[in-house]
């Protein structure tokens, strides 16, 4: 049984470091895809997930330790994203507080032929339509897909409000259907 | 069918398995029910399982080690640098005490050389001053109590030094990332 998060950060402030080597290594993938897919820089990406390390390390002495660890260090990389998306691209991150208009779906009970494509196309098609997200949209489809989070840890890790947290999943997924979708 | 489809949210719901438990019942047996809902219902799922099932970008197989040691070193670091801290607050202390001696010799050697008096009279009426000569204000001057002066200085520019060292060492330090 994996010791948790909060048990590890108890006993690296307690002196022992290996206890903050598990949690590395148990975060250093997730943040690092994260960054990724939010810069498309693998530099970047790097820089980013250890920064966030080492800002958990500068903040130790002010860490709380009966809030959630995993939203609270997936903030801090959102947050240093943020940062880093706002230099190198205003407009794509400019606008984190207001949602892009949605795009609208038509409904239709036959499957599309992007769900008939093979894993291979619809991977390829997939990654495509969420490299082609907003980084807002991005941000909430990584968290909630790719590492399980709850609407709830979303909502901790990217300082937003429940039902804004909803809402843009929601608008994600349909942009990233009407994407798939004009590609038929 | 003559019961009301579901609403998008309500199939949103459905497909990510947060359909609120007083409704779970109610939505179940309507997807059960219509082929409609449940083709959409289907559709919502399996976009969901897909996002579900994408590769994840892969972090260079040293990264961790990396940030584990330059974390390590960061840690050692400012161990250092908190074993120093007693050091210079005890002689910051110790270099203020001696700005107070010395600042207290120096208005005893003030006072001694007469020098107050002057101060006070030229206070009291500036227009006496015209009164000395210039020889008379030279003579003053040399009574003045140089080494006293020179005394308090030094122990207050150390003491402000060694102040703002503490400053420095108390405050966390962000570390830069080296060697990425």
């Amino acid at each position: 049984m994996s010791l948790s998060d909060e048990f590890l950060l108890t006993q690296f402030k307690q002196g022992d470091a290996g206890a903050f080597r598990e949690l590395v290594e148990r975060y250093t993938p997730p943040i690092y895809n994260l960054a990724y897919r939010l810069l498309r820089d693998p530099a970047e990406a790097e820089n980013v997930t250890q920064e966030t390390f080492l800002r958990i390390v500068t903040a130790l002495d002010r860490l709380r330790l009966d809030i959630p660890f995993k939203p609270y260090i997936f903030r801090i990389a959102v947050n240093l994203c943020r940062d880093i998306g706002r230099k190198k691209k205003p407009l794509r991150f400019a606008d984190l507080g207001d949602d892009p208009a949605p795009v609208e779906t038509f409904a239709d009970d036959a499957p599309p032929l992007w769900e008939r494509l093979v894993d291979e196309e619809l991977r390829a098609q997939l990654h495509a339509a969420l490299d082609a997200l907003p980084a807002l949209y991005q941000t909430v489809i990584i968290l909630r897909y790719a590492e399980e989070f709850s609407y709830e840890e979303i909502a901790q890790a990217t300082s937003l409000p429940l039902n804004t947290v909803r809402t843009r999943l929601r608008r994600a997924k349909q942009q990233i259907r009407s994407r798939l979708e004009k590609r038929d | 069918m003559d019961i009301p489809h579901l609403t998008p949210l309500e199939i949103e719901q459905y497909a990510e398995q947060e359909v609120p438990a007083t409704r779970r019942a109610a939505v179940d047996a309507h997807v059960a029910a219509c082929d409609s809902c449940r083709a959409q219902a289907t559709r919502h799922t399996r976009l969901t399982a897909s996002l579900r099932a994408l590769t994840r970008q892969a972090a260079p197989a040293d990264l961790a080690a990396r940030i584990s040691t330059h974390v390590e070193q960061y840690l050692t670091q400012e161990q250092i640098r908190r074993t120093r801290v007693p050091l210079i607050a005890s002689a910051m202390v110790f270099s203020f005490l001696l700005v107070l001696w010395f600042a207290l010799e120096m208005i005893v050697a003030f006072q001694e050389n007469g020098v107050l008096d002057f101060f006070t009279l030229y206070t009291n009426d500036p227009g006496l001053v015209s009164l000395y000569s210039w020889d008379a204000i030279l003579a003053l001057c040399e009574t003045l109590p140089f080494s006293e002066i020179t005394l308090t200085g030094f122990a207050l520019i150390t003491a402000l030094v060694l102040a703002q060292q503490l400053v420095d060492t108390l405050r966390p330090r962000t570390p830069r990332p080296e060697g990425f």
